[in-house]
């Protein structure tokens, strides 16, 4: 089953249109990474997920229900601008936040101390919230998001403004919630620091999704066939071998190893490249360069622009 | 518990056990209480003497104590007798009052050609002296203008005269109420006063609401609290929150203020058997009266009296109701403008439009003391964004049809669902725009949106 169907989602703003015909699957027990630019619409689709706006049109499911109010209880949100009351204090809070969540004050309590327990924090439970640090008040805020137990939990840019101790830390708690069957959606516009965890992702522009899938089907998408070659013997002849029909994309010599990167054209295989340039060079290695999701992101968004333009 | 019903918990129990709520619900009804007695207190208590210049230079009132002795005397025996408080010296000179400042004398009254035509007298003084001293300078003064005014003018027998002379008093009694005297003016101002309670609660907490919102704001809280609870249900429990908070002070002062009324009371009737003079109509009453004589002449004191004629049970049960009322409908308001702006800073703008009726509300209530009856005065007894205010001073009064206030409480519910439906409209997109600078037309687009 999937942890979320959307389909057909729009969403405007008086004349600015936030969504257009949004199509996308959340399989469950992934992690799945929202990407886009600054403005694509993430947020906004991840606040129709919440339930705090409501699409203008489309289908919205969440475990193959049509998503409803009770599911809120069944959602964590940890959103781009998020922060806690400065004057309460922070046991007094958490309990309040999870108590919104439904949370039996009881049931709230002992997850309370079993997390304060986990990350060392029981003396900060009558503290001020504007007496913890940066720092501590996110690890509260981490808390509070997952305190409740969720199907799903949604973290939108979480790794900006943690600091890197923290960032590890709450990377390593929601990749073991992820083990333990929770649903992981990571929004963010930097691809960099998201592209190991995720498998599968949703590129969202300009209000569309221009890219949608598992990690490992879109890099085979956008493979190039092009091999990274290191060979001994001389260059020059390796370029007479491979003639026209093999394209040299870029190189690189030395005095004892040279370096080659070359696409193979529609029609032919690694193995003509290889009988190509076999009798006349060395072989010491031959890696096929697969594009990292970075590479994809920046080309998708480029061509897509270029393409309304 | 319901999600509503934990935010109004958490928006009561923070704001209840704030330092600064519970200083003010303590120190408001001692406030009021040290005023009014404090007054009353320095009143009874002023044994200062005053030197009093009585300056005649007509010879009005004064005379030569004998052909060979120029000494100054009061011309009618009666008058200008020397007491604890008062002694008075005359001269037929016209001193400038600035010598008064370093002379012997406290105050002097100056008795100009004006003064014996139409009794206008100027009255300087160093420091300013109690109503009774006043009373008995003021009466010595009248009469003895009046002695000459009769026998010296008009060649009339004094005596004669005063007892031609009658005091005109006006017991109002409305036609609607025989039995008992009206006393209208008073009752007004004690509506006035609750008037303005009601106006500074409204606004005291109205902006306390827009604080609120702008903090949860600003805080980055409010998108947490939103995907557990619908915006409608975060606002509506603020709202409900602090408007109890409201109350609860407003029922604390009452309480307060009734015990601190009642022991007052008490103190002062045991200091006034035991002390001086109950100053009464200008009158002096003399020492001896017995308690329960003092008691019944403070019911029967006509400054106090009327007190007894406002309905006070009806006037609580009206203003809780307004209160909460008229609550409901501005704090949806200072909701909307929270929502719709980053800072405090920024509400600058759409504070006017709000606070303009509040206040015009309170102005109106001023001008109905004297005119309680104008049809203007009626009209904004109804108009629901005026009515909490105005409506206070009508029911002191006490001359509001039952239709009336019925038409007021309707309008003002049908208003404030208007302005919570509209407000909360603002509301729901406000708390999620960060960074821009909202204009009305912004929040017009916001109304309309969907």
């Amino acid at each position: 089953m999937d942890a979320i169907v959307a389909e057909h989602i729009n969403k405007s703003y008086g004349s600015y249109q936030a969504l257009t015909d949004v199509n996308m699957v959340i399989p469950q027990g992934k992690v799945f990474g929202l990407l886009g630019p600054n403005g694509a619409g993430k947020t906004t689709f991840i606040r129709i997920l919440n339930q705090i706006i409501e699409p203008d049109s489309g289908v919205l499911k969440f475990y193959g229900e049509s998503i409803d109010r009770k599911h809120v209880a069944n959602i964590g949100y940890l959103p781009e601008e998020r922060g806690l009351y400065k004057k309460m204090k922070v046991g007094e809070q958490c309990l309040y936040l999870a108590q919104l969540k439904g949370l039996k004050e009881k049931e709230a309590l002992a997850e309370l101390k079993m997390w304060f327990e986990k990350f060392e924090i029981q003396e900060w439970w009558n503290k001020k919230v504007e007496d913890l640090s940066k720092g501590m008040a996110q690890k509260i805020q981490f808390i509070t998001t997952v305190l409740h137990k969720p199907q799903l939990l949604i973290l939108d840019e979480p790794f900006s403004g943690f600091d890197p101790i923290n960032a590890e830390l709450i990377q390593n708690e929601m990749l073991r919630l992820n083990r333990e069957g929770t649903t992981i959606v990571l929004s963010t516009h930097d691809v960099g620091s998201v592209e190991s965890l995720c498998d599968n992702i949703a590129l969202i522009n300009r209000s569309q999704v221009i890219l949608n899938g598992s990690v490992a089907d879109i890099r085979n998408q956008f493979r190039s066939k092009s091999y990274e070659i290191h060979f001994k013997g001389t260059f020059l002849e390796f370029t007479i071998a491979l003639d026209h029909r093999f394209e040299l994309v870029e190189n690189s010599t030395s005095d004892e190893v040279h370096q080659a990167l070359v696409k193979i054209p529609e029609g032919r295989t690694l193995n003509d490249l290889l009988g190509t340039i076999l009798p006349v060079s060395e072989i010491v290695s031959v890696q096929e360069r697969i594009p990292s999701m970075h590479d994809i992101f920046v080309q998708t968004v480029q061509s897509f622009n270029n393409q309304q333009a | 518990m319901s999600k509503i019903g934990l935010i109004i918990k958490r928006e009561y129990s923070t704001r209840i056990r704030k330092r600064s709520f519970i200083v003010m619900t303590l120190l408001g009804p001692l406030l009021f209480a040290g005023l009014l007695f404090g007054t009353i207190y320095i009143t009874l208590n002023d044994q200062t003497t005053y030197s009093v210049l009585i300056s005649d230079p007509y010879g009005v009132v004064t005379q030569h104590f004998s052909k060979t002795d120029t000494t100054l005397v009061p011309r009618f025996a009666e008058q200008f007798k020397n007491t604890d408080q008062v002694i008075y010296g005359f001269t037929k000179t016209s001193p400038d009052p600035e010598t008064l400042k370093d002379g012997l004398y406290n105050i002097m009254v100056e008795l100009d050609a004006v003064s014996i035509n139409d009794g206008k007298c100027n009255f300087y003084f160093k420091n300013y002296p109690s109503e009774p001293v006043q009373a008995k300078i003021r009466s010595d003064i009248q009469e003895s203008l009046e002695r000459f005014r009769v026998s010296d003018s008009l060649q009339l027998d004094y005596e004669k005269y005063k007892r031609a002379k009658i005091h005109v008093d006006f017991a109002e009694i409305n036609v609607n109420k025989l039995n008992e005297e009206d006393h209208t003016q008073e009752r007004a101002v004690i509506g006035f006063a609750f008037a303005i309670l009601i106006y500074m609660f409204i606004f005291m907490y109205g902006i306390q609401v827009m604080r609120g919102v702008i903090e949860e704001k600003t805080n980055r809280i409010v998108e947490v609290i939103v995907s557990s609870v619908k915006p409608f249900e975060l606002m509506m429990g603020k709202v409900i929150g602090i408007g109890l908070v409201g109350l609860t002070q407003f029922m604390m002062w009452v309480i307060l203020s009734a015990g601190l009324a009642t022991f007052g009371l008490n103190y002062f009737e045991s200091q006034l058997v035991g002390g001086s003079a109950l100053v009464q109509g200008g009158q002096v009453m003399v020492n001896g009266a017995t308690q329960a004589e003092l008691s019944q002449q403070l019911m029967d004191n006509e400054a106090i009296n009327w007190l007894f004629l406002i309905n006070w049970p009806a006037m609580i049960g009206i203003f809780v109701f307004f209160f909460i009322g008229g609550f409901l409908l501005y704090s949806a308001l200072f909701a909307a403008i929270g929502a719709a702006v980053d800072s405090d800073a920024d509400t600058q703008q759409f504070m006017m439009p709000v606070t303009l009726p509040l206040v015009f509300s309170y102005v109106v209530s001023a001008l109905l003391i004297n005119n309680p009856e104008s049809a203007i005065g009626n009209f904004f007894s109804i108009f629901p964004l005026t009515s909490p205010v105005t409506i206070m001073v009508k029911t002191a009064i006490g001359n509001i049809s039952v239709w009336h206030l019925l038409a007021s409480m309707v309008s003002l519910v049908a208003a404030f669902l208007f302005f919570i439906w509209l407000g909360a409209k603002i509301y729901r997109v406000g708390i999620l725009a960060y960074g821009k600078k909202v204009g009305y037309k912004d929040l017009w687009k916001w109304i309309r949106n969907k």
